[in-house]
């Protein structure tokens, strides 16, 4: 199931069928590409980023699906900007003294 | 007997599997020999592991060290003795680190991005704190750097062979001279003569059972076959560590294997990992100062996969990244940063199309798939100059082994040298050696093209993640893998495989590859007699045994028979 394309974007280019690196898709040059093999994608994205129309989005099969879970945290209270700030240097270089 | 027909190429230097460490060599190659020829299973410019991005290279960066007080010899120590435990190739591991940085900086000579305007650091780098006990990781958009380092390749001349999948390597008199392949697509078997030949087909995937049951849902690149070990040791080349296999490889999200960094890793500074009872088992990365410990890196005591598991088995699962917290400001660059590694953004589509959000969801963590990770370093062992033991053969990045988690620098570095080792050997090579070693690959093909009536590549690939699941993994023990083995031949001699076209021929070949990697496993697992770590666990050897195995165990073939060798780093 996984790249889905919408046929009234699709630019009948043929990237998608260039860069995937497990071969998915098959592309004879005068339509939309077909997909006969998506059980074997690897869901890397490289056709979806490559799409030059955007034609392209990603489905699930049902147990790749991610179960929604709810939040503890949300955004920061007040009085966090000190541990806010940490983080930024710890993870972000902005070290200013 | 139809055989495929036959195509020929012939170069100074051929370079075999175009990811990181490929397309470095090839371009190094370029500059240096004639003719330099890149062959890749798919595409370079979106395969191996780098395909949709890294987001973080490590190296030593003087100026930032030296203010830490790090030397280069302190990082190399670290290395050496934290994360491989001493088991290591020194002088590799040595040169990796020393030279990591120019390989940076050559990739920003090809246009990726590395340099940030808000980091405070000389250089302008955003650096981090992973691995290793220093700020010495650059974080930054390495998305599309598969594509840049491709067109860099082409810009220095090399010819790009894609979709030709490198099985089986010539030899002349013991000395390398070239490889042969099946095109992908073409369903031909291209015939490569070459003066020397660089392997960098990366890690053996695809050998255990996945989580999920779905044999592509994997975080390495399942594209990834052992192609390149298998070939190497049936010409004779030494493996050594293919018996290290980390069980589980690491964590990621459930059922959506992600690959790259998990949700809530290093970059990430909203995350936090909870319990299933919602308590804090692994604070964000700036409190941990707070729990009283010294920060050394993100895979250190609180984080560590062992305590993930503990609470699993504790009955405290399951396990979850929430990632909720932080300002705006934090929840953008924590989005920049997963999009820019391995399946990252894919990732972010399927949550936005499914309708997640990291401020309203958090994310479930599993193990994933046991794999040859980075730490496990199977492959070839190779000389300071990336040479395997045959003549004019190097290896590089993952397909190399013996250097634990030297990921992205390994592979750009290794690159560049294995091309400068290449290239002079070729120079000293006069005319292009007439090889062989195709004759296997061409009658494996022919007889699955005879065949009407079989079993299919997907029943093998079943088989073969079973033997190896059931015999190598919890219950590991010599009698085990000597089953393991048993099954493995009675799968060689029994099965039957079909194949309607090029590209289930494809995975035909694969699986013959798959069985070679299997059995090396099992051989060097039962000839290592005593546990180490979480890379090899065995029921009936549970103590580690330095006295006798603190070395590199070789395993190679000489004369159709199994050899031995213990190599002390
Ligand atoms: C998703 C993901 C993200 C990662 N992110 C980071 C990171 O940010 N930083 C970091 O340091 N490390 C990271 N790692 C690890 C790091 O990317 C790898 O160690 C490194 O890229 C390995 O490069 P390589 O060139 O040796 O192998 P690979 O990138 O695996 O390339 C192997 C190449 O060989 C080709 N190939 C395979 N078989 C054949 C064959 N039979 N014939 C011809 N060609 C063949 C493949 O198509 C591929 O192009 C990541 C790993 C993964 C999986
Ligand atoms: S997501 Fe990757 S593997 Fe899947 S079809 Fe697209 S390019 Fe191919
Ligand atoms: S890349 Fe996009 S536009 Fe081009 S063929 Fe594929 S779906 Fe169509």
């Amino acid at each position: 199931m996984p790249p889905i394309i919408d046929k009234d974007l699709c630019a009948i280019c043929g990237t998608c069928y260039d860069v995937c690196p497990q071969d998915c898709f098959s592309f004879e040059g005068d339509e939309p590409p077909s997909v006969p093999y998506s059980r074997e994608c690897w869901h890397c994205g490289a056709c979806a980023i490559d799409c030059p129309e955007g034609a392209i989005h990603l489905e699930l099969p049902l147990p790749m699906h991610i179960v929604p879970s709810a939040a503890l945290y949300g955004p920061p209270g007040e009085g966090e900007e000190e541990k806010l700030k940490r983080a930024a240097a710890f993870t972000r270089s902005i070290i200013k003294e | 007997m139809k055989y495929p027909e036959t195509v020929e190429h012939s170069c100074d230097v051929l370079v075999v599997g175009g990811g990181l460490a490929g397309c470095m060599a090839a371009i190094r190659a370029g500059e240096l020999s004639e003719d330099v020829i890149l062959v890749d299973k798919s595409n370079p410019e979106r395969s191996g592991c780098a395909a949709t991005g890294i987001d973080h290279i490590w190296g030593y960066f003087p100026e930032v060290q030296q203010a830490e007080g790090i030397s280069l010899d302190d990082m190399v120590a670290d290395h050496i003795d934290n994360i491989a435990k001493g088991l290591i190739n020194r002088e590799m591991i040595y040169y990796i680190t020393k030279t990591s940085l120019n390989r940076i900086l050559d990739l920003e000579r090809f246009g990726a991005k590395i340099r940030y305007e808000d980091s405070t650091l000389p250089g302008r780098f955003r650096l981090q704190y992973q691995v290793h006990a220093c700020r010495n990781t650059l974080h930054f958009d390495g998305r599309d750097v598969k594509r840049i380092l491709t067109n860099a390749v082409r810009k220095q001349g090399v010819k790009i062979v894609d979709r030709v999948m490198a099985s089986d390597l010539l030899l002349h008199d013991g000395q390398i001279a070239g490889a042969v392949g099946y095109g992908t697509r073409d369903g031909k078997l291209h015939l490569f003569r070459a003066k020397a030949v660089i392997m960098a087909c990366g890690r053996p995937n695809r050998l255990y059972r996945t989580p999920s049951g779905l044999v592509f849902n994997h975080r390495m690149p399942p594209t990834l076959t052992g192609d390149g070990k298998a070939a190497m040791f049936r010409v004779g080349v030494e493996m050594i560590n293919m018996e290290f296999v980390s069980i589980p490889g690491r964590w990621s999200s459930k059922n959506f294997v992600r690959g790259g960094g998990l949700p809530g890793g290093s970059y990430q500074p909203p995350g936090v990992g909870l319990n299933g009872l919602d308590e804090v088992i692994r604070p964000r990365n700036h409190d941990v100062i707070d729990y009283g410990e010294t920060w050394k890196g993100t895979s250190t005591k609180v984080t560590s996969w062992a305590r993930l598991m503990a609470e699993l088995r504790a009955g405290r699962g399951p396990i979850y990244a929430d990632m909720s917290w932080g300002s705006e400001e934090d929840q953008e660059y924590m989005r920049w940063a997963i999009s820019h590694e391995g399946t990252g953004t894919a990732f972010l589509d399927v949550m936005e199309h499914y309708g997640l959000d990291f401020r309203l969801h958090k994310i479930e963590l599993f193990p994933i798939e046991p794999e040859h990770s980075a730490f496990c370093a199977s492959g070839p062992i190779v000389d300071e100059s990336c040479q395997t033991n045959i003549p004019g053969l190097y290896a590089a990045g993952d397909e190399a082994g013996g250097i634990p988690q030297s990921v992205v620098p390994g592979a750009l570095t290794m690159g560049y040298l294995s091309a400068e080792s290449a290239a002079a050997f070729a120079k000293k090579v006069g005319r292009i050696p007439e090889g062989k070693g195709e004759e296997q690959l061409r009658e494996f093909c022919a007889e699955i093209v005879a065949r009407k009536r079989g079993d299919s590549w997907e029943e093998a690939q079943l088989t073969i993640n079973n033997i190896m699941s059931d015999y190598n993994l919890e219950l590991k023990s010599e009698t085990m893998c000597r089953r393991g083995l048993e099954c493995l031949d009675y799968v060689k001699r029994t099965m039957r495989l079909v194949a309607a076209n090029p590209h289930e021929m494809t995975h035909c070949v694969e699986m013959r590859n798959l069985i070679e990697c299997g059995e090396i496993v099992l051989r060097s697992t039962i000839e290592r007699k005593e546990s180490r770590y979480n890379l090899l666990q065995r029921l009936d050897y549970p103590e580690r045994d330095d006295e006798n195995f603190f070395c590199f165990l070789g395993q190679r073939m000489e004369n159709g028979r199994i050899v031995f060798d213990k190599h002390y780093p």
